[in-house]
């Protein structure tokens, strides 16, 4: 009798340990980022920069963290709003940009925090940041973070999916991916795509440490990696930006010390591992990045140029991949009144056009467009 | 009453099975008789519909091994006889501990390594628990054997919404329980030496 069980339990341990084992083994993601090979600039097409706000004005107190993607015709904008950060009125908001004749439509509710509870069948408190993206099959992705219990460190991530350009979406579903509760887990900049077609989400913790880490999802949403970017407490909101199959850096924005400087970290296999940030000479006022590889090339990063406050917004190139950088233009100079202009977030649509949404004085998110020709009349 | 969520069935079952253990021990279920331990079971149920979703909310789906130690400590309450032997629930939750002490340290990002990666393509973790668990049904704790299987297969089948088998292994509620008797354990055992 002994070894009959004995003899069940060998075969159930098999038939229970073999298929994940196997799954495991046969296992192997390709790390590899999917960047075009550059393009030359367009030096004939009129310089322009131009700069308008989103509609809405009015329409909530506070607005935070923009986000962008390009849709066949225009552009998708999300950002959240309510009466103030955090609170339990707070809604993520989208708005299409046309870019036929250049308008902004009406603003709508992409989802709130009772959405997002009768979605996931728990109590949810408030959403905030939202992150959109598209993945290889054409899909838009509204990745945003919800609180069902105290501050930012009990965040968790969420997405909803759209295979129609943003019309309809796909109910929230949970991203686990921090094994305290599932709680501290956040994401502010664009995802990245990987050679097997996969998305990259960059995310930061806010918990007992505060890092950047780059979660690898599968076409369904699911985690199947993660690589942490940095450790520590002072580090978050990777900004990955790849610039070759095999090589990406990420920005950060650092906290927690004063003369901050921008953080930066190399990676040269993929994304598979990272160097240990440094400093860049560019200040840090604890405030959101933005890296992007302009498709000529071009390396630009959208950053508060000061160390201690949020009021100049401005612009800062490199020509050689990365390793130097000047700043060549400010969006923002600083106005009396106005409290900052953050959390900038930049695309270059197909056309090669750069789109910048940023937080302008937390009321209204305001929508900077500048073309190649004038990127590079400046010195 | 209708549940202010739609209700999520693993944030039933475990919110079901941590009112009807706490119930079930506070009441002494065992000497009640047999409609007094229906209501002891079934309260709880009525009360998960409302509000599993808060419990859910904030502390997420629990791993598969808090709620067989819930289910054990249900059993148990219910029938008066221990329904996980002492040897079995002290390798249980030795591994627990242990667990913990590999997951949670590295996982708050303080430092480089990070074990939590380890929980996905968990080859090296899968291989550990096959040990363990072939262990534990040789040394005669057969039921803390079972453990290990009921997590993986759990995994297999992706029953949570996670797809890090650390997260069907532990949760920081079952590891900080772990700790807690460890530490009472030892010094029980330190109290009985000074004797």
């Amino acid at each position: 009798m002994e070894r009959v069980s004995t003899r069940v339990f060998l075969l159930v341990l098999a038939a229970v340990f073999l298929p994940p084992l196997q799954e495991a083994f046969q296992r192997a993601p390709r790390w590899e980022f999917a960047v075009p090979p550059p393009r030359p600039a367009v030096p004939s097409a009129t310089p322009f920069l131009r700069s308008d706000f989103l509609p809405g004005e009015g329409l909530t107190r506070s607005v935070h963290c923009p986000t962008l993607v390009e849709t066949d015709g225009g552009l998708l904008a999300a950002w959240y709003g309510g009466s103030r950060e955090g609170a339990a009125d707070v809604a993520i908001y989208g708005a299409r940009w046309d870019a036929a004749s250049g308008e902004w439509g009406e603003p709508r509710v992409l989802t709130d925090a009772a959405r997002t509870a009768a979605d996931l069948g728990r109590a949810v408190r408030k959403v905030g940041n939202a992150v959109l993206g598209r993945d290889s099959s054409g899909r838009l992705w509204l990745f945003y973070v919800s609180v069902s219990a105290g501050g930012w460190s009990g965040a968790s991530l969420n997405a909803r999916v759209s295979g129609d350009g943003g019309l309809t979406w796909s109910p929230a579903r949970r991203i686990p991916a921090n094994p305290f509760f599932d709680k501290g887990t956040l994401a502010r900049c664009a995802p990245v795509l990987f050679s097997d077609g996969g998305l990259g989400l960059p995310v930061y913790r806010e918990g007992i440490g505060k890092f950047g880490a780059l979660l690898r999802l599968d076409p369904s949403g699911r985690v199947f990696d993660e690589v942490r970017i940095s450790w520590g407490r002072s580090s978050l909101q990777p900004s990955v930006v790849p610039g070759l199959p095999h090589w990406a850096v990420a920005f950060l924005r650092q906290s927690g010390t004063p003369h901050r400087r921008i953080l930066r970290s190399d990676s040269s296999d993929g994304g598979r591992s990272w160097t240990p940030p440094w400093n860049m000479r560019l200040p840090n006022p604890d405030s959101a990045v933005m890296g992007l590889r302009g498709r000529d090339g071009t390396f630009l990063l959208v950053y508060n140029a000061l160390e201690v406050d949020r009021d100049v917004l401005a612009l800062a190139r490199s020509t050689d991949r990365g390793r130097a950088w000047e700043e060549v233009y400010r969006f923002e100079e600083g106005e009396p009144g106005i409290t900052g202009h953050s959390y900038p977030y930049l695309i270059q649509d197909e056309r090669g056009v750069y789109h910048l949404l940023y937080s302008w004085n937390r009321e209204r998110i305001r929508h900077v467009r500048f073309n190649e020709s004038w990127l590079g009349g400046l010195r | 009453m209708r549940p202010p969520f739609p209700v999520h069935p693993y944030g039933l079952l475990q919110f079901w099975l941590l009112a009807a253990a706490a119930a079930a021990a506070a009441l002494r279920a065992s000497r009640r008789t047999r409609r007094a331990r229906a209501l002891i079971l079934a309260v709880p149920l009525a009360a998960a519909i409302p509000l599993s979703g808060y419990l859910l909310g904030v502390a997420g789906e629990l791993s598969v091994t808090s709620l067989l130690l819930l289910g054990c400590a249900l059993a148990g309450a219910l029938s008066g006889t221990r329904s996980l032997p002492r040897p079995d629930r002290s390798a249980v939750l030795g591994a627990v501990a242990a667990g913990g002490l590999i997951l949670y340290p590295s996982a708050s990002g303080l430092m480089p390594p990070d074990a939590y990666r380890l929980g996905y393509g968990p080859v090296l973790l899968l291989a550990a628990l096959l040990v363990l668990s072939a262990a534990a049904w040789a040394s005669g704790r057969r039921r803390a054997a079972l453990f290990p299987v009921v997590a993986v297969a759990a995994y297999s089948l992706r029953l949570l919404e996670s797809s890090n088998l650390w997260d069907y292994l532990l949760d920081p509620a079952v590891v900080l329980c772990a700790w807690g008797w460890t530490i009472v354990r030892f010094a029980r055992r330190q109290r009985r030496k000074e004797r």
